[in-house]
């Protein structure tokens, strides 16, 4: 009687330990790394894209010719996906249900199914491809490239370019505004903004901006377009383009 | 969201970095949030407006700092991998995807883990505390766009144009 019920008091006392071990650890994990989850991928990850439709998130693995594919459900490694070299961008078409890859050091956009999570198609643009932005209206693409000075579009239905548009030197960064249809293109080494109308594929203005702008967003809400100037000798500063004007309304200093 | 337009500004390594809040309505700066040391790229959580900024230390270690989008105030922040320079949101499970390009993984942050930035944030990047050094600005939007700084970098023959810059 009193045998057992000291082991009982030591079953209880290990089981305490174990229970306080446990939440230590559990504890001391969530300390030394906050994420829910850290998964492996190759060299070097350099941009993420996450697909709605099937709940994947596509790594660009800079440092090799590879895309992860993370299910969003699992967090585990589903798929790896050979692209072409250094790939840099990557963009989700929503229309197709298709994911771009633009590949820094091979000229190409690989095209990955979402549904099979294989390369459907290899798409030759210009030198040094490194951002792509979708227009959501018609899932066409655009891929700046950026030693070319150029913008491939890449028809979402057939994969083939259907357009070279070119711009001002080093496109580094565009993005689609769904409230006029335009395309923005960031020109960091002339400090300014290309404007290409998504219906004719042409430039329709270019907005001069600050010195070096190297990323930019379209404000959905009021229609403007926000511009990142990084400017090495003076002032950074945010343009703010006018999506009805095509003009500058103001510029935001930031330090 | 909010209407606002967040700006990440590099702390160059040295300070602590900066996002700014731009008002969409009236194009001023509304609020400027102390975050980790060289915040590298933003994204939006689509489900609720807040922001999510990635940092990474002087040491090499990443944080994920969580942005209110309603007071502009951090509310968490989480460690990851080694230099995060991009995030996705993936809004079905309302987690944050970070790429950690110096130790070739990807975090999956959900919101549950951030921890208050009082605990986490003091131990991790002392920097937070240290007042106002110069900052030189590394510059993204919400949406992020590091291709831009590592293009240049590759262009201009640096490791990280940004840090190249002049202090002011």
């Amino acid at each position: 009687m009193f045998r057992s019920s000291r082991h009982l008091v030591q079953a209880y006392f290990v089981a305490t330990s174990l229970v306080l071990i446990l939440v230590f650890s559990i504890t001391g994990v969530t300390r030394a790394d906050g994420a829910s989850a850290t998964v492996p991928v190759g060299p070097s990850p350099f941009a993420l894209a996450f697909d709605p439709t099937n709940g994947d998130v596509y790594v660009a693995n800079e440092g090799s010719h590879t895309v992860s594919v993370i299910s969003g459900s699992s967090n585990v490694l589903v798929a790896t996906v050979t692209v072409g070299s250094s790939p840099q961008g990557v963009a989700f078409d929503a229309v197709n249900g298709e994911v771009y890859v633009a590949n820094f050091n091979s000229r190409t956009v690989s095209v990955i199914s979402g549904s099979s999570n294989t390369v459907v198609a290899n798409v030759t643009v210009g030198s040094h491809p490194s951002a792509i932005a979708v227009d959501s209206a018609n899932g066409d693409v655009y891929v700046a490239n950026f030693w070319a000075g150029t913008v491939s579009v890449i028809s979402g239905s057939t994969n083939q370019v259907q357009a070279t548009v070119t711009v001002g030197p080093g496109p580094v960064a565009l993005a689609f505004d769904p409230e006029n249809g335009d395309v923005y293109v960031a020109n960091v080494d002339s400090g300014t903004i290309s404007v290409i109308s998504a219906s004719s594929n042409t430039v329709v203005a270019t907005v001069p901006v600050g010195t070096g702008p190297v990323a930019l967003v379209c404000d959905s809400a009021n229609g403007d377009v926000y511009v990142a100037n990084q400017n090495a000798k003076g002032s950074d500063t945010v343009s703010v383009i006018s999506g009805s004007t095509n003009t500058v309304k103001a510029t935001v200093t930031i330090r | 969201m909010n209407g606002e337009i967040y700006v990440a500004n590099s702390g160059l390594g040295i300070g602590p970095g900066i996002v700014d809040a731009i008002s969409g309505s009236t194009n001023t700066i509304v609020a400027a949030i102390p975050v980790g040391t060289d915040p590298m790229a933003l994204v939006t959580d689509s489900t609720d407006g807040d922001v999510y900024a990635a940092n990474e230390n002087s040491n090499g270690s990443g944080t994920i700092y969580r942005i209110s989008g309603s007071t502009d105030k951090v509310e968490g922040a989480a460690l990851v991998g080694a230099s995060p320079v991009a995030l996705a949101f993936d809004s079905a499970n309302r987690e944050v995807f970070v790429a950690n390009l110096g130790s070739n993984s990807v975090s999956v942050v959900a919101p549950s883990a951030f921890a208050p930035p009082s605990t986490t944030v003091t131990s991790t990047t002392p920097e937070f505390l240290s007042g106002a050094l110069p900052v030189v600005a590394a510059v993204a939007l919400a949406l992020a766009a590091l291709v831009a700084r590592r293009v240049s970098s590759r262009r201009f023959g640096s490791t990280s144009r940004s840090k190249h810059l002049p202090s002011k």
